[in-house]
């Protein structure tokens, strides 16, 4: 009894940051129904320099559809930049799958002169913001004459360090044993990375990916930087776009971009966890 | 969760977004306007001016009849078409005839009223001549009169003299004795006449002086009161003569080369004669003027000679000539006339002065003593015709308001005291040679009472009874002479006054004039009773206005107005007022009725002038050949004219206008946009030179002639509108 007491005062007190947390998604759910006078009245002495304090109301008094209408029906915009966002975030992971994996795997089960080293400057590189590569980006990308197109974007993140660190540690966690009765068995190298590599990493791979998918579904200073044409442009730089009068498409966008990013984090929920352990584990 | 359900959902997810992405698409092509692009072309901008009208008469002809008649009948209605000879509408007879009767009775009665006018002026004048005659015959009467008194006391004189001179004779004197007597006699005699050119002198001053005053006094009445009196002779119709006079007369004398007072009032007097002869010949002072003149017989030949020159005269003898026409010729005197001779004598005196209107009164033969003066005549003569413009100027006088009496005693004085010292002058002069004469007939006397007392006493007795007489016959002379003078200046005078002439009288002209105006009527109406009171139609025409009603009476004015059809139409159509430079006189034009059956082509325009009531619109007039049209026909005026080639002409839908009123085309762009690249619509600013209701010709600069513009468009688009080009 005394314990379910005790219970029950610390999920009361913990609500309140919860709430504080889930607030800003409520708050994009509430403007997706109100109407567009409703919303400048109650957003105007922020965005509108009108008089008064903002203020905020989860229950639209006036509800309404229109928002939603008008993006997915008059905003063909929308769409342009949300499937340049789904090319670039699927392009990205495909890559990283293809070259983080083996990658991964070379430096967890090889031992080969250099490695420590190599493993080093994979950390180094991972710890570097993106602020520092992204005049060598630049002018490497302008050189490859990649500016401006979708490559240039999916290129460097193909081969970025997060996931090869990830992975690493999932693929360096698996018992050397297995590894040697494989071998033992006759099976080469390919055949271990592949049967045994593969499937046993497997949980340190979806963390990886879903971590990335995440990351550059929100991705927004890389296209900001090297894509001119708007019609490149991926979903992260719709908002920015939005004023006050389309405050209610602003929502719904919002709302919208983060149905999917939902969607992946529900479906490799457990995946996310434990790839966000094994980052958090120091060797 | 369950992973496969997730997928699913993460499936129907991206389904629904694929949908919405292929709808929204569809609905964003939906709202792009379909634009088609145009180059503009080098062409020429037709112009073409269109308006409409009626056709109007060119002239109206208004049918006027006496007003005031009776109207019987109107025989038409407006808009009727008339005939030259058919009948517009008849008078009543019988008042008709009334008015012819009232009129001829009326001329009747202005005859009369002549006739009383004309028989009133002629006894005026009858009356006038009776006093002027009157005046003339004192005059000439006292003249007479004086005149023979004077010779009367002459030939007693010459009577004492030659007694004494018989009775010496007989007595015996000495030579020698009788030598000194005569050049003391001489001396004694020339005292005397001294003494009466004085004494005239003296009068005639005076009489200078009255005159003056009553000049001064004038004047002043007429510079106070010039306005009135202006109106007054303007209405009194005063003869010119009058009003000149004071201005004139001593200008005239100024012309006369004598600075001395009374040589300038002798010119003074011959400037009046000349302005007189001037006025009898030029008939201005009207034939009464001329009557006196006539009468009188003053002759006025070498009246504007003028110049009495500056020698001194004086009344010698006045005689009454009777019959001396051959020695008088050269004044002009005919027979029967009133002759004072006046000799005349080179004195040595100056400041005598001379006669002016004293002697300028007299006639003045010159007998025989030409000498020094170089006087002549036709001055003295001049002098006599002074009497009419002079009186005339009294004329003047007596239209003028009566001065204040302090103002006219003020000016009196004023003018009596500039004369003052003349008067004295004068007056001194008498006394002196008074005096003179005196001393002298003492020194005569005394050598006389001399010689006598040499004598025996009774022939001394008898002697000095003579000489007593002849003294007393000296006396009554110089008396006699002072007195013929006297009577000649106010026997003059008389004359002059009786010499003005009448103010103007103009009622029988005015009568005439009246009289034939109503004869003018009564013929007007004799024959319109003629033609029965039928007043018919002038000239082929159409009725358009009757202001006439039976039963009424005629108005003063048009009684019946006719659009005069031998005079041709026009036609004047309304353009707006933009339109007016591309149409100007002579072009020509096609005109077609509004049924369309007929068409004119190549009319000339005659006129292009800005409607008075409304000035945005254009009044356009074109003479119709005559019979195409029928007057009230409404027609349509057109007029294509082109224009220069431009080599940047658009169609007009490709030009748009924005708030500012300035013109603008539309210019695609691509751009770049989340879409993809897309066509906008841009603004390019440019300048309309000439446009008519199809194309618009830019000027040169803000659009080349390769560039595509936007020509049309499936729906309204504007700067920055998202277009697709379609072709």
């Amino acid at each position: 009894m005394k314990k379910r007491i005790r219970n029950f005062i610390i999920t009361f007190l913990l609500c309140f940051p919860a709430a504080v947390i889930v607030f800003p998604v409520l708050f994009a759910f509430s403007g997706v129904f109100m109407s567009g006078y409703e919303l400048k009245q109650y957003l105007g002495p922020v965005l509108a320099g009108t008089e008064g304090m903002a203020r905020w109301s989860l229950i639209p008094q006036m509800p309404t559809l229109s928002p939603l209408t008008a993006l997915l029906i008059d905003s063909p915009q929308f769409f342009v930049m949300f499937w340049n966002s789904v090319k670039l975030t699927l392009g990205i992971l495909a890559g990283q799958m293809l070259t983080g994996v083996p990658a991964a795997w070379g430096l967890a089960r090889f031992s080969f002169p250099g490695r420590k080293l190599l493993y080093t400057l994979y950390l180094v590189l991972m710890l570097m913001p993106f602020q520092v590569l992204m005049l060598p980006q630049y002018i490497v990308l302008d050189r490859l004459a990649l500016l401006d197109t979708h490559a240039g974007i999916i290129l460097p993140a193909v081969f970025s360090t997060f996931p090869v660190f990830i992975m690493y540690r999932f693929f360096h966690g698996i018992p050397e044993e297995v590894l040697e009765a494989a071998k033992i068995d006759g099976a080469g190298n390919l055949q271990i990375f592949l049967r045994i590599g593969i499937p046993l990493g497997s949980a340190g791979i979806v963390s990886a990916m879903i971590l990335g998918f995440l990351e550059y579904w929100n991705m927004i200073e890389q296209p900001m930087t090297y894509l001119k044409t708007r019609a490149l442009w991926p979903l992260s730089l719709f908002l920015p776009e939005i004023g006050l009068e389309e405050a209610g498409t602003g929502f719904t966008a919002a709302v919208m971009m983060l149905i999917p990013a939902l969607l992946v984090f529900l479906g490799g929920q457990d995946y996310l966890e434990q790839g966000i352990a094994a980052a958090a584990v120091k060797e | 969760m369950k992973r496969s359900k997730l997928t699913g959902l993460t499936g129907a997810f991206l389904i629904l977004m694929l949908l919405f992405t292929v709808l929204s698409r569809a609905a964003d092509s939906a709202g792009i306007a379909n634009v088609t692009l145009g180059r503009p072309q080098n062409m020429m901008i037709a112009h073409v001016v269109r308006g409409t009208g009626r056709v109007e008469q060119n002239q109206e002809r208004a049918v006027v009849t006496e007003a005031g008649q009776r109207v019987g009948t109107v025989y038409v209605n407006e808009g009727q078409k008339v005939e030259k000879g058919d009948l517009l509408f008849g008078l009543d007879m019988d008042s008709l005839e009334e008015a012819v009767l009232q009129q001829k009775q009326e001329i009747r009665k202005m005859k009369l009223q002549i006739q009383d006018a004309a028989s009133q002026e002629s006894v005026g004048e009858q009356q006038r001549a009776n006093a002027q005659a009157q005046a003339a015959e004192n005059y000439s009467l006292s003249a007479a009169g004086a005149s023979r008194a004077l010779s009367r006391a002459k030939e007693n004189l010459e009577k004492a003299k030659k007694e004494l001179k018989d009775y010496r004779k007989e007595d015996g004197a000495g030579a020698e004795d009788t030598l000194a007597e005569q050049e003391l006699e001489q001396v004694c005699e020339e005292c005397s006449a001294a003494y009466v050119q004085a004494q005239q002198n003296l009068q005639t001053l005076q009489w200078r002086i009255e005159k003056a005053v009553d000049d001064a006094l004038r004047q002043a009445g007429q510079s106070g009161t010039a306005g009135l009196v202006q109106n007054m002779q303007e209405k009194t119709g005063a003869s010119d003569g009058a009003e000149n006079i004071p201005e004139e007369a001593p200008a005239a004398a100024r012309a006369v080369p004598s600075e001395e007072p009374a040589g300038e009032s002798g010119t003074e007097a011959g400037a009046f004669g000349a302005r007189a002869a001037e006025e009898i010949r030029a008939g201005e002072s009207g034939t009464k003027a001329g009557a006196f003149g006539a009468k009188m017989s003053w002759g006025s030949a070498g009246g504007e000679q003028t110049a009495e020159p500056e020698g001194e005269i004086w009344i010698d003898s006045i005689t009454v000539e009777e019959t001396k026409p051959e020695k008088d010729a050269e004044s002009g005197m005919p027979v029967d006339d009133v002759i004072i001779e006046s000799d005349k004598e080179s004195g040595d005196k100056t400041e005598n002065g001379g006669t002016p209107e004293g002697s300028a009164g007299l006639e003045s033969s010159a007998p025989g003593d030409g000498a020094g003066s170089g006087s002549s005549a036709p001055g003295d003569s001049a002098g006599l015709g002074s009497g009419a413009p002079g009186d005339s100027a009294g004329s003047g006088n007596s239209s003028v308001l009566p001065l204040p009496q302090q103002e006219a005693d003020r000016i009196e004085q004023e003018v009596r005291s500039r004369y003052a010292a003349e008067l004295e002058e004068a007056q001194q002069a008498v006394d002196e040679a008074l005096a003179k004469k005196q001393k002298a007939e003492a020194a005569l006397d005394a050598y006389r009472q001399e010689i006598l007392a040499s004598r025996d006493s009774q022939s001394a007795g008898q002697e000095q009874q003579l000489i007593d007489a002849v003294k007393a016959a000296q006396t009554a002379y110089e008396d006699a002479a002072i007195a013929a003078n006297e009577a000649a200046v106010t026997g003059k005078r008389s004359v002059e006054t009786a010499g003005l002439p009448e103010a103007r009288n103009s009622t029988i002209d005015i009568y005439r004039l009246e009289l034939s105006q109503k004869r003018r009527e009564f013929l007007k109406l004799k024959r319109l009773e003629k033609a029965k009171g039928r007043i018919k139609a002038p000239v082929d025409g159409i009725v358009t206005g009757i202001y006439v009603t039976a039963g009424d009476r005629t108005p003063d004015g048009t009684a019946v107005m006719l659009a005069d059809l031998t005079k041709g139409c026009r036609m004047t159509a309304e353009i707006p007022q933009d339109q007016e430079k591309y149409i100007g006189r002579g072009d020509l034009v096609t005109v077609e009725s509004g049924d369309g059956k007929t068409k004119l082509e190549e009319i000339p325009v005659e006129s292009v002038r800005t409607k008075a009531e409304d000035e945005s619109v254009c009044l356009v007039t074109v003479q119709i050949p005559e019979n195409k049209l029928q007057i009230g026909t409404a027609a349509e005026l057109s007029l294509t004219k082109k224009s220069a080639a431009f080599p940047l002409c658009i169609p007009l839908a490709a030009l748009y206008l924005d708030e500012k009123n300035q013109t603008y085309v539309l210019a695609v762009q691509e751009i770049n946009s989340v879409l993809g690249t897309e066509m906008e619509a841009v603004k390019v600013m440019v300048t309309v030179e000439d446009r008519n209701d199809q194309y618009a010709a830019l000027a040169q600069g803000s659009i080349s002639a390769s560039q595509n513009i936007i020509v049309s468009s499936d729906r309204p688009i504007d700067e920055g509108s998202r277009v697709r080009v379609v072709s």
